[in-house]
């Protein structure tokens, strides 16, 4: 049964001098489960997925990554099944080539040469870079940069990936190449966990949202649903996206109020079109 | 993260003129590197403490400073015996000889280093940003320089702010600093070096970007928003610092303050 748990939070606290960015987390994160966390700047985002990874300890309460207690557990040693990609990809490539910048991580664990080379091109192809091999990874787009930052971490077949706000001053070509990686990458035995403002973005790609406050949770549950507690989005300042809007404003019409896209919406007003108007 | 060290109080030493603090940092370095004897470095760096204290400083914010000044402070006591042979032996462990003058080099030479350590910190803690821009413009340095110097000071928290983040990024691709050889080690600081490099680049082509947009170096001459005046105590400071440093200039002439 705790194999299919990939973290649990229990009474987890984080305070930083005297401020509680983190006040009394409980959550478990099952295999093949895609999450986005949202909420405001400061509201434990980004305090919270650093515990996943060991790079910040509970202050109170615990953590348990692939039943590991992280106290006790450094984060080279959680590197091994949690792949961490920060915000900015610039605060990590380094390399001359996009090549050598994905075999870090996979030599930093220690393993054998020709299994670096083969994941780094797995890696590679998944993220969409495979004819870009060579190419000098400062040059490339924004978008480019991420899915190299992404990639890197992917060499190192994380059992969880957490990606801390894959999409931010991403055009929109630079935001469907990311969200296609994220599509090839869900995997029922693997978790993605994706900190994000783009609330299309969120609805494209997760199945389960959270939402955080002030260092609480304060909605947790599978994103349809999520999206129709109006009273809890707007506590964290936050709005469905324009489909799932458009929907709720429709719904005295018959219309599903839990559209995601626009693509679900037209069929929802294509199907009520081929009845009488009432 | 702190971007800056000043510590916004309302006390007589950030009240003085930036420029007047500048006198008495200039003052105590050259006490201290005047004196040796531990008469006379203990009572400068005591002068310092007083100002510490007048200007209501938190011991939080002191603390990384004194203990960093504690550890120097501590070798020079530590070290300076083992190399000063001559004076009279104290202890002797076989070829070591600890004798009396070494140790009076060591805590002299101790005081000295604290002096010196702890008088930027207090002079940037109780001057504003500000403050400091406005005395060296008006004591004619050119305002490039005056710019320069100011960012170099405003910008290196925010570069130790990114090289923790680049760290942390490093560690979760599992780079482990403290494993390995001397050599190793050195080689694992480069994911954390050009990554640094880079966004400092990019930082100060924006900020050129930036103040050059705001009409930077439009006029020769630059005004400052809050005009400084020296006031009544500014010229009390001033005096007792210059009387001071020619009192100790006279002093070292005439042989005192020194180890033979």
């Amino acid at each position: 049964m705790s194999s299919q748990v990939s973290i649990r939070t229990k009474g987890l606290w984080h305070t930083f001098d005297n401020f509680h960015a983190l006040r009394g987390i409980d959550i478990d994160i099952g295999l093949g489960e895609n999450i986005a966390i949202l909420g405001q700047n400061g509201s434990g985002k980004t305090t919270l997925v650093k515990h996943f990874n060991g790079l910040l300890k509970p202050t109170r309460g615990s953590v348990e990554v692939f039943d590991r207690n992280t106290t006790d557990t450094s984060t080279a040693e959680l590197a091994r099944f949690v792949g961490y990609v920060y915000q900015n990809p610039d605060h990590q490539i380094f390399s001359d080539t996009i090549r050598e910048e994905i075999a870090f991580g996979p030599t930093n664990l220690g393993l054998p040469r020709e299994e670096v080379e083969k994941r780094v091109e797995e890696a590679l192809s998944l993220a969409g870079l495979s004819g870009f091999a060579g190419s000098y990874p400062f040059t490339l787009g924004k978008g480019m940069r991420e899915r190299v930052a992404v990639a890197s971490v992917l060499a190192m077949l994380p059992k969880l990936l957490i990606i801390d706000e894959p999409t931010t001053g991403m055009d929109y070509s630079g935001l469907l190449g990311v969200l296609r990686m994220l599509e090839r990458l869900k995997d029922p035995k693997k978790s993605i966990i994706i900190i994000t403002h783009d609330m299309w973005f969120a609805a494209r790609f997760a199945d389960r949202l959270i939402i955080m406050s002030e260092g609480e949770i304060i909605a947790d549950g599978p994103t349809r649903e999520i999206f129709l507690r109006e009273e809890i989005l707007e506590k964290a300042f936050l709005r469905p996206p324009q489909p799932t809007r458009i929907a709720q404003k429709l719904v005295r019409f018959g219309i599903r109020p839990d559209c995601l896209s626009v693509e679900e919406l037209f069929a929802e007003i294509q199907r009520l079109a081929g009845k009488p108007w009432q | 993260m702190r971007y800056s060290l000043f510590e916004p109080k309302t006390s007589f030493v950030h009240s003085l003129d930036p420029r007047t603090k500048l006198v008495w940092l200039l003052t105590m370095f050259s006490l201290a590197v005047l004196f040796v004897d531990p008469l006379f470095t203990m009572t400068i760096f005591a002068s310092i403490i007083v100002v510490m204290v007048t200007s209501k400083l938190s011991i939080s914010r002191l603390l990384p400073q004194l203990r960093a000044i504690a550890l120097v402070a501590c070798m020079s006591v530590l070290l300076w015996p083992i190399w000063i042979k001559p004076g009279n032996v104290l202890v002797s462990f076989g070829s070591l000889r600890i004798t009396d003058l070494g140790l009076f080099m060591g805590v002299g030479v101790a005081f000295r280093l604290a002096t010196l350590m702890s008088v930027g910190p207090v002079f940037l803690m109780t001057t504003s940003q500000r403050d400091f821009i406005a005395g060296l413009t008006h004591l004619k340095l050119p305002y490039k320089v005056v710019f320069l110097l100011s960012t170099s000071f405003r910008f290196l928290p925010a570069v130790i702010g990114e090289i923790a983040t680049i760290t942390e990024a490093q560690a979760s691709r599992g780079l482990e600093l403290d494993k390995g050889s001397i050599l190793e080690r050195f080689r694992k600081r480069l994911p954390i070096l050009i990554p640094t490099i880079i966004l400092s680049i990019k930082s100060s082509q924006n900020l050129a970007i930036a103040i050059e947009s705001r009409a930077f170096g439009a006029y020769k001459d630059r005004t400052c928003l809050s005009e400084l005046k020296l006031r009544r105590a500014d010229c009390v400071f001033y005096v007792i610092c210059l009387s001071v440093l020619a009192f100790g200039f006279w002093l070292r002439l005439q042989g005192y303050g020194t180890i033979e």
